[in-house]
């Protein structure tokens, strides 16, 4: 295990979850999806979570990344970091259409139907996605660099709204860092989401904290607790 | 991954949704979708510096749902599905990925019923989509339609497509954009001649029209028709677009993205105004050694699915079903549990209200 620093070159903006806080992308997460994709496991078993193989706790699945914290556990692996300069806020629409089961003919498949316009088939959707348009995101892990490298083929894109072309991956690469960076960052301030009770603010700066998770799934609610959180502009532009 | 050079044959128009609801002037033509993008460009010194460039677009959205709806059909068809049996809730999630309906509950063993999906329905594997508040991501990636132009040469770099597009000198976005024209259609009255035909159709309308305020010597209450335009991307312009699975080795997957893109390639249009002479392109596809598109390697997906067409018949008429009920009968707990707090709520608060 050796501190590492991840760059991600990306060819189309990054879109946040549609109607939730957007929150950071975690390097954790990315290799968890990717390792459990190869092991052919794309559900996320709810009703197995105590034996969930990927948790920080057993690790029981291997994965590549040095674990800290006493009590509650987390990976040594950071939040996003972007390039102030060279990151802006984007927004963008998808709209579904209302007239395609008759385009196809595919409402002769269905067992009854109301024809109502805006209903059922006939259902037309919009969403409004926000998201940053950002050449590079940068991670910082301490972790093993052969396997980190090796899962990373693998990945195709990041963020949300991929399956249409969002968040592209264009280039990886993985350089060995001469610092540690994947918890606290040069500036001594949290570089991902610590619990409360895990770390403890000696320095200058002051730390922000939030209910947030500190382990993955990042998404589940089961994991949230008090956590000390990056800076805002660690993650998003802030101009 | 495979890469697709595209490049149209007739104007292809793919309208942009005006941004948090604001609304099109009136008059106005339906823009063209554009995005923003970041691309490196490299200064006198050689250092790398980033800038920002608004380019035309075609959604990742428009051509995987146009894909999406044509495979599904072919599906259906190749399963011989019977008419009038499937759950129009299964319809909806096949052919447009289905909705996140408001206040419908997942029902608790959504695990064990998406594995089950996933298993039974390699088609929902390959596309995804939402059914009963459970979310099934898709294994397939459909990329945007990116123009060939400078600030987008650079997403080529070490694809089969660098060396294809190298000869030319592409154009800058700014150039392209500035190639976008506005095309006007009339949609028309039906012609004297025609109304002999209709049953009084023709003066119910103009009757509405009477009811409603307008004048009866008002020529518009005669002529229905009406003028509309749109901007369009001009033929002639070379175009890529990148499609692939999320992970490789699951060779009926790999087999089920090829029929995908043979079918995009048997659809041969891009965006919108199919039917009024917009959208013809000319796709090639290429995988990522450099060698041509191969549709027999979609052969195993067309296989399997008719080997296999009576058991995923009967999962999508008889079990997919019971996912339904299940999702209506949590609904309904999680109602009654809801009420239940409430009148809790309301009662404590009369207690309180007693008590004070």
């Amino acid at each position: 295990m050796e501190p590492l620093s991840i760059t991600i070159y990306l060819s189309s903006p990054l879109i946040f979850p549609v109607k939730t806080r957007p929150f950071p992308l975690m390097f954790d997460s990315l290799l968890i999806e990717i390792m459990s994709l190869r092991a052919g496991q794309v559900e996320y078993p709810y009703n197995e979570y105590s034996d969930d193989p990927y948790a920080p706790e057993t690790n029981a699945a291997g994965v590549p990344l040095a674990v800290a914290g006493s009590k509650k556990k987390y990976y040594c692996a950071s939040a996003m970091e972007i390039d102030q300069s060279a990151a802006r806020w984007t927004s963008l629409s998808v709209a579904g259409r209302t007239d395609w089961p008759d385009e196809e003919n595919l409402s002769r498949y269905a067992r009854s139907l109301r024809r109502i316009e805006g209903s059922n088939l006939y259902r037309g959707a919009l969403e409004l996605l926000k998201g940053i348009i950002v050449p590079a995101i940068r991670f910082h892990c301490v972790g093993d660099k052969a396997v980190i490298v090796d899962l990373l083929k693998d990945l195709k894109s990041v963020g949300t709204k991929t399956s249409i072309g969002m968040g592209r991956v264009a280039k990886v690469t993985v350089r060995e860092s001469e610092k540690d960076y994947s918890v606290f960052d040069a500036r001594n301030y949290p570089a991902r989401p610590i619990p409360v009770s895990e770390a403890e603010n000696k320095n200058s700066c002051i730390w922000l904290r939030d209910h947030c998770s500190y382990k993955p799934p990042y998404w589940l609610a089961d994991n949230k607790g008090l956590c000390w959180v990056p800076p805002i502009y660690r993650w998003l532009p802030i101009n | 991954m495979i890469y697709g050079h595209i490049i149209t044959l007739e104007p292809v128009v793919h309208g942009s949704i005006p941004e948090f609801n604001a609304k099109r002037p009136k008059g106005a033509p339906l823009e063209f979708n554009r995005i923003n993008i970041a691309y490196p460009l490299v200064n006198e010194k050689g250092k790398i510096k980033y800038e920002f460039a608004r380019i035309p677009v075609i959604s990742g959205n428009s051509v995987r749902g146009q894909g999406r709806r044509r495979f599904i059909a072919k599906t259906l068809e190749a399963l011989e599905t019977p008419e009038r049996s499937l759950h129009p809730m299964l319809v909806h999630l096949l052919a447009s990925g289905g909705s996140t309906s408001k206040g419908q509950t997942t029902p608790s063993n959504q695990y064990m019923y998406k594995t089950e999906m996933r298993k039974n329905m390699p088609f929902i594997d390959l596309l995804g989509g939402s059914v009963c508040g459970m979310f099934l991501k898709g294994m397939l990636k459909t990329g945007m339609v990116y123009p060939v132009v400078k600030e987008t040469s650079w997403m080529l770099v070490g694809t089969p497509l660098e060396a294809m597009v190298a000869e030319r000198e592409h154009p800058a976005a700014g150039d392209v954009d500035s190639r976008i024209f506005t095309i006007r259609m009339c949609k028309q009255s039906v012609g004297d001649e025609l109304q002999i035909y209709s049953a009084g159709a023709i003066e119910e309308e103009i009757e509405e029209f009477k009811e409603n305020g307008a004048e009866e010597n008002n020529e518009a209450a005669k002529i229905k028709g009406a003028i509309f335009s749109a901007e369009a991307l001009p033929a002639g312009v070379p175009l890529f677009n990148v499609c692939g699975v999320r992970y490789n080795g699951n060779n009926l997957l790999d087999s089920a993205l090829n029929a995908f893109v043979e079918t995009l390639l048997e659809i041969g249009t891009l965006g919108g105004y199919i039917a009024k002479g917009c959208g013809r392109v000319n796709a090639e596809y290429f995988y990522g050694d450099g060698t041509r598109f191969d549709p027999s390697k979609s052969k195993m997906y067309w296989e399997h699915l008719r080997a296999k067409k009576n058991e995923i018949n009967e999962y999508m008429i008889k079990e997919f079903p019971k996912i339904i009920k299940a999702s209506d009968e949590a609904t309904e707990k999680e109602k009654e549990r809801q009420e239940k707090s409430k009148q809790k709520q309301k009662e404590e608060k009369q207690q309180n209200g007693m008590r004070g």
